[in-house]
């Protein structure tokens, strides 16, 4: 149990705040364990995960949408965390973003058309499963958050351009999976 | 709804459902293990923050080269002094050497060997004075709304300097480290011993609290863990 030290001016918040902890910590843990695995300090670097995760939360407490379902919100926090965790490794290892020349991609309109309509759903979620987090943490931060590239750039310390990247790379590689791994209706 | 809502609520779910998914996944991958109590306690001070307010931040670079050279100038220019024992012991004499307060660290610097500094800034914070002496550094930043932060590291502790003041006062343990508070009406201090030396934060009350916490977290996780 969590024991508060100071007074608190916006306790509101801040019960939420443990609310979401309380439900939500060991498998955001989990989930930056796994990102971590087979590194010397995978345990205190996924607290740390953990830690950072929940400093975010608290940073842009405002653009939570707590009207929408507990899933998507539980999908939120975890990739949060995910993010976190990436950040970890990236910082680690000197990570070196290199920018790629973006893909001329269909309309959001005709990407969505292509991927729903004509593909089985189930494939659908098993082509996001298998994305780099890269790329699937910004697509769910735009279509299921709908913050703005800004709003994801801070969220994920990450620049406009590249959120922009990922994002359409994220597009792009669904849409090549998919093309490549099968049927779709009635086949 | 039309047929690109249709398309977007499709998608939207998705991407939640693949995403809890993999936590899944994870979760069957990994058993439960129990947090530290370090993390546990620096839960328990990221979630007391009463001033929580939306910020954009970035990080700012760690100027440590450039105290680092700053210090060895200081240095230099007192290696002609310092070399002569008899007036190493006058000069001690005469800024009235402290014993440090606490237990005494196995290594316990005399003089500034290693240049801390933080490695988190909140955004609109610039450097706009640095100083080294053999026996302290200091760093202040401001923003534009001349709210400060003052880091201070040194080879002497500084509670004497808050003694008297009056204010709220507690002890936080993180992990390793152990934060004395002060909290004023118009600035908050804390301070804490890491590596042999003695650190002093020192904030306008302005600047969210959850700000402060990341920027001592950021420094300890940082130093205590390497």
């Amino acid at each position: 149990m969590l024991i508060f030290l100071l007074s608190v001016a916006d306790e509101a918040q801040r019960d939420k705040v443990e609310e979401i902890y309380r439900k939500y910590h060991v498998e955001m843990f989990k989930v930056a364990m796994v990102k971590l695995r087979g590194r010397p300090n995978q345990q205190s670097e996924a607290e740390e995960a953990l830690q950072n995760a929940f400093l975010k939360i608290i940073e842009y407490y405002d653009s939570i949408r707590f009207e929408e379902n507990e899933a998507c919100l539980r999908a939120y926090y975890l990739a949060i965390v995910t993010n976190e965790a990436i950040n970890i490794l990236n910082r680690q290892t000197n990570h070196v973003c290199i920018e790629e020349i973006e893909e001329k991609l269909p309309s959001d309109e005709d990407f969505l058309e292509q991927l729903c309509l004509k593909t089985e759903y189930a494939r659908v979620v098993e082509a996001i499963t298998e994305l780099d987090d890269r790329y699937s943490i910004p697509l769910q931060l735009r279509y299921v958050e709908q913050l703005s590239v800004d709003e994801i750039s801070a969220l994920l310390d990450m620049n406009v351009k590249t959120v922009y990247n990922n994002i359409s790379r994220g597009k792009s590689r669904l849409l090549k999976q998919l093309k490549s791994t099968g049927k779709g209706y009635g086949a | 709804m039309n047929r690109t809502d249709t398309n977007q609520a499709l998608f939207k779910r998705a991407l939640v459902e693949a995403r809890l998914r993999k936590a899944a996944e994870a979760s069957a991958q990994i058993e439960t293990v129990e947090c530290s109590d370090e993390h546990r306690q620096k839960m328990r001070f990221i979630l007391s923050s009463d001033r929580a307010k939306k910020r954009k931040k970035r990080r700012t670079a760690m100027l440590a080269a450039a105290l680092t050279a700053t210090l060895a100038v200081a240095a230099l220019a007192s290696a002609a002094i310092a070399k002569r024992d008899d007036i190493k012991l006058a000069l001690d004499d005469f800024f009235g050497v402290t014993e440090p307060i606490g237990p005494v660290d196995e290594h316990r610097p005399q003089e500034i060997e290693k240049v801390y500094s933080l490695s988190y800034v909140p955004d609109g914070f610039e450097i706009v004075n640095t100083s080294a002496e053999l026996k302290s550094v200091r760093t202040e930043w401001q923003n534009l709304a001349e709210e400060y932060i003052i880091l201070e590291q040194s080879v002497e502790g500084f509670e004497d300097e808050y003694g008297d003041i009056e204010g709220r006062r507690e002890q936080i343990k993180l992990g390793e480290a152990e934060l004395n508070c002060l909290y004023t009406d118009t600035v908050s201090v804390f301070l804490w011993r890491c590596d042999g030396y003695e650190f002093k934060l020192e904030c306008s009350n302005a600047l969210p609290f959850d700000e402060i916490s990341q920027m001592i977290i950021a420094f300890l996780n940082e130093n205590l863990n390497s």
